[in-house]
């Protein structure tokens, strides 16, 4: 209901006219700027950009002109626009609100023509998000050395923004993005694969494409194609523009850096490095880039070829223009006589008017019979009017017979159907008659278009093939598009239900694990518990013991033991358990008095911290001494390797996990990294400095975690956990330390401050997740 | 350790460094870290850890024969950039950004029998100089 009221109002009415106007319209201004670029041949490639950017933007002033036209009265529409008359038919009608109004079949153009444009659009701006992303996705910082250069260049070429030059995985070409904060991508590989000089040429079209502000022209260029989507004549336009915006920017280029055969080889190289190795090239021609290559080495352009294909493309114009103007004012004149005729009618005359030029040379006799058509529509208008009267006048009598008396309804009922009847009579008498007034028309118009074709034959083929073949085009489009929706729709519900899937697979995996492996957990946790209590307790004892001898002990060779500070037991506390030994061990070691008492607690030492206490080796005890060794073996520097900040930590933590060595910088540096470390958290990072250059590296500032984390335990793989973590939405780190504990971990961080850590839980909670945190 | 033959896609994080290493050749996280700050601000240890994750998966080889560990990308870019096209989505959104993209070169490739006469042109050039 909603459409067809829509439908029937004016300005529907007026886009469906102005679409068909467009067509002529946008023929001729086509076919202008093909006149106007044929004598400005010798003139330079921006003035021509510019001739052809300005015939763009006349396309939508003219549409819009157009519509304004029809939609307003004025009294240059009658000479300029002949459907007034039909509006003036219609309103009355449309105003009256009897029966069902008729709606003009051209109406029907405006929502299918908006359908059309919003469905460009939508893909334009998938498209627009996609090159945006560009600037972000998948590239890095080109080398300091070309962003120097690369603001030289710009300032030759006058671009006042600042310009950042990045290297891209995914542009295959180089590529400008953005207009306020522009982007040059060069394709991975362009800043080596090429020479210094061709690689600044490059950048200078790249610049030049900046200075004329190409990104929004590329922009406004791509609005404009998506509301005349259906018109060749406006593609045809917009390639203009882009072919001589490439001039252009070629001829910034050769200004600037004369050797015009190495930038035509650089584009060459560049071309020929967008097909992947595996990739076939397909057989296709002509591309704008020979044209570009010979135009830059001076070469003339084989004539003949150009001038077949532009004759071509003028008869195309041509045809399209006459074709246009008979469809423009043939639908519209009949429109007139439409205004209650019947649905097929309209079907018939978009039917013969599609695509025929003869229709402009019948329209001579057209305009006779549309004549004679027009005082029959208007006395058909005088009976209708006559017959609202009629039906005016015995409703009112229905309603005072029914103000009267209560009776005598059937009697004024019928009166009533009579009156109905006899307009629905005048209705179909009038519909007939243009009926019979189209037929004449529609044979009037096969004759002419027999002897037209019998005329020129040979020249009719051809033109006759190439609307159709627009035709036929445009439906394989729409095809596509249609098809396209489709799939993308399937596509991403696939990808939505296999996500679901898998969460599912996950929260499932996850509730098993917890049920079986928690509780053995706990019990391994407790008895290690235990075993560690009763260490604990074994250690007082022996210090009690080591207490009661000191104390028992009259003046025995105490003094004697002081100074022996030589004794492999002395070295065993200073040297080599210096740094994990523990307070309380060393107070109690310290107690000690006799080397049969030293050696059972060294020995104790070592077995409360064996990993194994059932094996003959202790892991950790071998380990340590390997740490020692290795301190020893690489941080010795006039000291020994194991009294250095290096070794100590080494010895302390063990091996980092990572290393960045800096110790050929003018300030010597070294970093070392841990993913966990107990008691300090994850992500330690230790720095070391060797200003002095002495060889030894001296710790700058404690081992130090760099903010917080959520942990959650896994029972999936901790990569593939991460992966659904990232793919959620959370902050960028995500990570497995599974083989730190045994366990399939993942971490989500690291969040810098409280409120951070807050709302992540939230976040991670609300996600399925039990996060603990850590530090 | 991931096969090779089915490595997972890189996420976007993940395709920076790979950039930055197809970019400078194999090197440390330092590197690649000094490489993406000079473009954005980055925690180191975010970086090292995304390293970590990649070398799990076999997005990225480590050479552990050297103190500072040397990663590179296991794959040449190609190879990435296919899989990345590969996907249907990402095909039907490329047609329809190819119109927008602006520079050197079209968004059409140029057809093999171009590349020769491309080829052909530049020779001859150079002949008629000498």
């Amino acid at each position: 209901m909603t459409l067809e009221s829509w439908l029937a109002a004016p300005l529907a009415h007026a886009l469906g006219r102005a679409l068909l106007h467009f067509l002529w319209e946008g023929a001729v201004l086509a076919l202008s700027l093909r006149v106007v670029l044929f004598l400005g041949a010798r003139r330079p490639a921006r003035w021509r950009h510019q001739v052809a950017a300005t015939c763009l933007i006349a396309l939508p002033l003219a549409f819009g002109l157009t519509v304004a036209l029809l939609l307003g009265p004025g009294p240059s529409i009658a000479v300029a626009v002949p459907p007034q008359a039909p509006r003036m038919v219609l309103h009355p009608v449309i105003a009256a609100g009897t029966s069902a109004a008729p709606v003009d079949r051209l109406a029907w153009l405006a929502p299918l023509w908006m359908g059309g444009v919003i469905l460009f659009y939508a893909f334009r701006l998938a498209g627009w998000l996609r090159v945006d992303s560009m600037r972000r996705r998948g590239v890095c910082a080109a080398p300091a050395e070309w962003q120097q250069r690369l603001g030289a260049l710009a300032s030759a070429v006058q671009v006042s923004q600042p310009v950042v030059l990045l290297e891209s995985c995914l542009a295959r070409v180089p590529l400008v993005v953005g207009y306020w904060r522009p982007v040059i991508l060069m394709p991975l590989g362009a800043l080596t694969g090429l020479s210094a000089e061709q690689v600044e040429a490059i950048l200078i079209h790249e610049l030049a494409h900046i200075r004329r502000a190409d990104y929004l022209v590329s922009l406004a260029q791509s609005l404009i194609e998506g509301l005349f989507f259906f018109h060749p004549a406006v593609w045809w336009i917009s390639a203009v523009v882009r072919a001589e915006r490439e001039y252009s920017c070629d001829d910034v280029v050769v200004t600037l850096r004369p050797d015009a055969r190495a930038y035509a080889a650089a584009l060459t190289t560049l071309e020929q490095s967008r097909w992947a190795a595996l990739e076939a090239v397909p057989a296709a021609t002509g591309g704008n880039l020979v044209k570009r290559i010979r135009r830059l080495l001076g070469e003339p352009s084989p004539a003949r070829v150009t001038n077949a294909r532009a004759s071509a493309l003028a008869g195309v114009l041509v045809l399209v223009a006459v074709v246009a103007t008979a469809l423009a004012v043939w639908p519209t004149s009949r429109g007139f006589a439409q205004g209650t005729s019947k649905a097929d009618s309209a079907q018939a005359t978009q039917d013969q008017a599609s695509g025929r030029e003869e229709a402009k040379l019948s329209l001579h006799e057209l305009e006779q019979s549309l004549a004679g058509n027009e005082k029959e529509i208007e006395a058909a208008k005088e009976a209708l009017d006559h017959a609202q009267q009629l039906l005016q006048k015995h409703a009112a009598e229905l309603e005072k017979a029914l103000q009267d008396a209560g009776a005598g309804d059937a009697q004024h009922e019928d009166q009533l159907r009579q009156a109905e009847r006899a307009l629905k009579e005048l209705e179909e008498a009038q519909a007939g008659k243009s009926q019979e007034l189209l037929q004449q028309q529609e044979q009037s118009l096969e004759q002419a278009e027999k002897q037209i074709l019998d005329a020129e034959r040979a020249s009719e083929a051809t033109q006759a093939g190439t609307s159709s073949q627009l035709l036929q085009q445009k439906r394989a489009l729409e095809r596509a598009q249609n098809q396209l929706q489709q799939l993308m729709k399937g596509k991403l519900e696939e990808m939505l239900s296999q996500q679901q899937r898998q969460m599912a697979d996950a929260d499932q995996a996850l509730k098993q694990w917890q049920a079986t492996n928690g509780t053995k957990q706990q019990a391994e946790l407790q008895q290690q518990l235990e075993q560690a209590r009763k260490q604990l307790e074994r250690a007082a004892q022996s210090c009690c013991r080591s207490r009661d001898l000191l104390a028992e002990a009259p003046e025995s060779p105490a003094p004697q033991t002081k100074t022996e500070p030589e004794s492999a037991y002395q070295r065993w506390l200073k040297e080599d358990v210096a740094y994990i030994i523990t307070d309380q061990e060393r107070r109690a070691y310290q107690a000690l008095e006799t080397d049969p008492e030293r050696e059972r607690f060294i020995e104790q030492f070592w077995l409360r911290r064996d990993p194994t206490p059932g094996t003959a080796e202790n892991e950790f005890k071998e380990e340590h001494y390997r740490r020692i060794a290795y301190a020893n073996e690489h941080y010795a520097s006039g000291i020994p390797g194991w009294k250095t900040d290096r070794g100590r930590i080494y010895i302390v933590y063990g091996p980092p996990d990572e290393i960045e060595d800096h110790s050929t910088d003018s300030t010597p540096r070294q970093d070392w990294l841990y993913v966990h470390i107990d008691g300090l958290g994850y992500a330690v990072e230790v720095q070391f400095s060797d200003p002095g250059r002495t060889g030894e590296f001296r710790m700058v500032g404690a081992p130090a975690s760099h903010g917080s984390y959520w942990l959650i335990q896994s029972d999936v793989k901790a990569a593939y956990a991460a992966r659904l973590l990232r793919d959620k939405g959370f902050p960028a780190l995500a990570q497995s330390i599974s083989g730190m504990s045994g366990h399939e971990q993942v971490l989500v961080g690291p969040y810098p401050d409280e409120a951070a850590l807050a709302k992540a839980k939230a976040a991670i909670e609300a996600a399925g997740y039990h996060p603990t945190k850590v530090q | 350790m991931a096969k090779t033959n089915d490595l997972p896609r890189p996420t976007d994080a993940e395709l920076e460094i790979l950039t930055v290493l197809w970019s400078r050749g194999p090197c440390t996280v330092r590197d690649v870290h000094s490489t993406i700050s000079s473009r954005r601000p980055a925690h180191y240890t975010t970086v090292l850890k995304l390293m970590q994750i990649m070398a799990e998966k076999g997005l990225v080889k480590r050479d552990e024969k050297q103190r500072a560990h040397i990663y590179s990308a296991s794959r040449p870019r190609e190879w990435t950039q296919r899989q990345l096209a590969g996907d249907l989505l990402e095909r039907a959104f490329a047609g329809s950004a190819s119109s927008l993209l602006v520079g050197a070169l079209a968004a059409r490739k140029a057809s093999a029998a171009e590349l020769a006469e491309l080829r052909k042109l530049l020779g001859e050039y150079e002949e008629e100089k000498r």
